[in-house]
C-alpha cells in the first residue's frame, strides 16, 4: 500500500551556531510518499528566515521502513541542497548528506493522522551536528 | 526492492565524506573567549592576538600589542573604539564608534559599505570625521600554513578610510579557528599555533 503524506515540521537545531540565531529552529513542509514494504521517500523544505539572512534546505530524503504498523522506524538518509542569502548580496548553495532516523506514529483514520519524530545528524567527517525534527500532518 | 535502497543508503553515505558545505554552513569563524591565543609568523616577527577578559559581553582583545573591544551581535563582529582626532595639539574626543569590523555568518558574494560622518566644535572651528569600511566576503578554499592546511576558508577584503588615510587589509578566516592569515601591505601574517581554554 502506498500513504502519500503531508506534513508541517518543525526542528531544533545545534546545526547553526547560536551566535547566528537566539532560536535555533526552523521549519518547513514535508511530503513523503510511504511505500509501506520497502521504502519511505520525502522531500521537505526548510526555512530559517531571521534578521535579514535566508537559508533554504531541500531535503531528499529515502528510508527503508523497518517496522510497518502503527509506528513505522525508517533509518534514512537525506541528500540536502541548501541555498544561503546573505543580507548584503552575497548567495551560496551547496549540496550535503546527512543520516538519521525517523520515528513516525501513524494513526489509521481516515485520512491517517500521523506525528513524527526524526532524530537526524548531519553527515561530515569534521563536525557533527545535530537536528531533531517534529512533525504533524495526514495522510491518505 | 530493498537490495537497492540499502546500496542507495550506503552510496549517500560514503559520498558524504566530501562535501564540505555543512562544515562551511554550520561553522564558527569568529571563536571569541577568554583565554584563547593565536600566534603568527610574520616574516621573522611573532605576532600575537588573545583574548584578556569580557565584560558585559565585550570581548577585550589584544592584537599586536594594540587593545580592541570586540563585540559579537546577531549579525557580524563589532569594533567599539574611541575616536580621537589631534587639532592643533589638543585632543578632540568624538565617543565610542560602533562599527561593523565583520559580517556574520559568511556568505561568499556579501559586498557591503558603511559610512559615518561625526562632527564636533572646537574654539569656533567645525571638525570633521569621516569613516568609510568597505567589506567584501569571498569563498577562499584551502590554505596551506604553518599550523597545517585549513580548509573552507573565507577571504575577508576590508578598505577603511579615515578622514583621507586609505587602509587597504585582506584576511582569511577559517572554521571554529578564526583569523588565520591577514596581508597589509607587505606584511603578511600567517597562524603558526591556536590554543582554547
Amino acid at each position: 500500500m502506498i500513504i502519500l503524506l503531508l506534513s508541517w515540521e518543525f526542528s531544533l537545531s545545534s546545526a547553526i551556531p547560536s551566535g547566528y540565531f537566539s532560536q535555533n529552529t526552523q521549519s518547513g513542509v514535508s511530503f513523503s510518499l510511504v511505500y509501506e514494504k520497502y521504502l519511505d521517500f520525502g522531500i521537505n523544505f526548510v526555512n530559517f528566515s531571521k534578521e535579514g539572512y535566508n537559508l533554504f534546505i531541500y531535503k531528499f530524503e529515502i528510508g527503508y521502513p523497518l517496522k510497518k504498523d502503527f509506528l513505522h522506524i525508517v533509518p534514512s538518509v537525506s541528500l540536502n541542497y541548501c541555498v544561503r542569502e546573505g543580507r548584503y548580496g552575497g548567495k551560496e548553495n551547496g549540496f550535503y548528506p546527512d543520516v538519521g532516523i525517523r520515528f513516525k506514529f501513524l494513526i489509521r483514520t481516515k485520512p491517517y493522522i500521523f506525528l513524527n519524530l526524526k532524530f537526524e545528524e548531519v553527515f561530515n567527517g569534521s563536525i557533527g551536528s545535530d537536528i531533531t525534527y517534529f512533525g504533524i500532518g495526514f495522510g491518505m | 526492492m530493498a537490495r537497492l535502497v540499502r546500496i542507495l543508503l550506503i552510496l549517500a553515505l560514503v559520498s558524504g565524506c566530501s562535501f564540505s558545505t555543512p562544515t562551511r554552513f554550520a561553522s564558527d569563524y569568529f571563536p571569541i573567549g577568554v583565554g584563547m591565543n593565536w600566534k603568527f609568523q610574520a616574516d621573522s616577527l611573532e605576532k600575537y592576538i588573545y583574548v584578556d577578559n569580557e565584560e558585559d559581553s565585550i570581548f577585550h582583545m589584544v592584537i599586536d600589542g594594540i587593545p580592541y573591544d570586540i563585540k559579537r551581535e546577531f549579525d557580524g563582529i563589532y569594533n567599539l573604539r574611541d575616536e580621537i582626532i589631534t587639532y592643533g595639539g589638543d585632543r578632540i574626543d568624538f565617543g565610542v564608534v560602533k562599527e561593523l569590523y565583520l559580517p556574520l555568518p559568511f556568505v561568499s558574494g556579501d559586498s557591503l559599505r558603511d559610512t559615518l560622518r561625526f562632527k564636533e566644535f572646537y574654539s569656533g572651528d567645525t571638525i570633521d570625521l569621516y569613516l568609510s569600511i568597505s567589506i567584501t566576503v569571498r569563498y577562499g578554499g584551502t590554505l596551506s600554513l604553518p599550523y597545517g592546511d585549513v580548509r573552507d576558508t573565507y577571504h575577508v577584503r576590508r578598505k577603511f578610510i579615515r578622514n583621507g588615510d586609505t587602509t587597504l587589509v585582506d584576511e582569511w578566516y577559517a572554521p571554529n579557528l578564526g583569523l588565520v592569515k591577514r596581508k597589509e601591505g607587505e606584511e603578511i601574517w600567517v597562524l603558526t599555533e591556536f590554543s582554547s581554554p
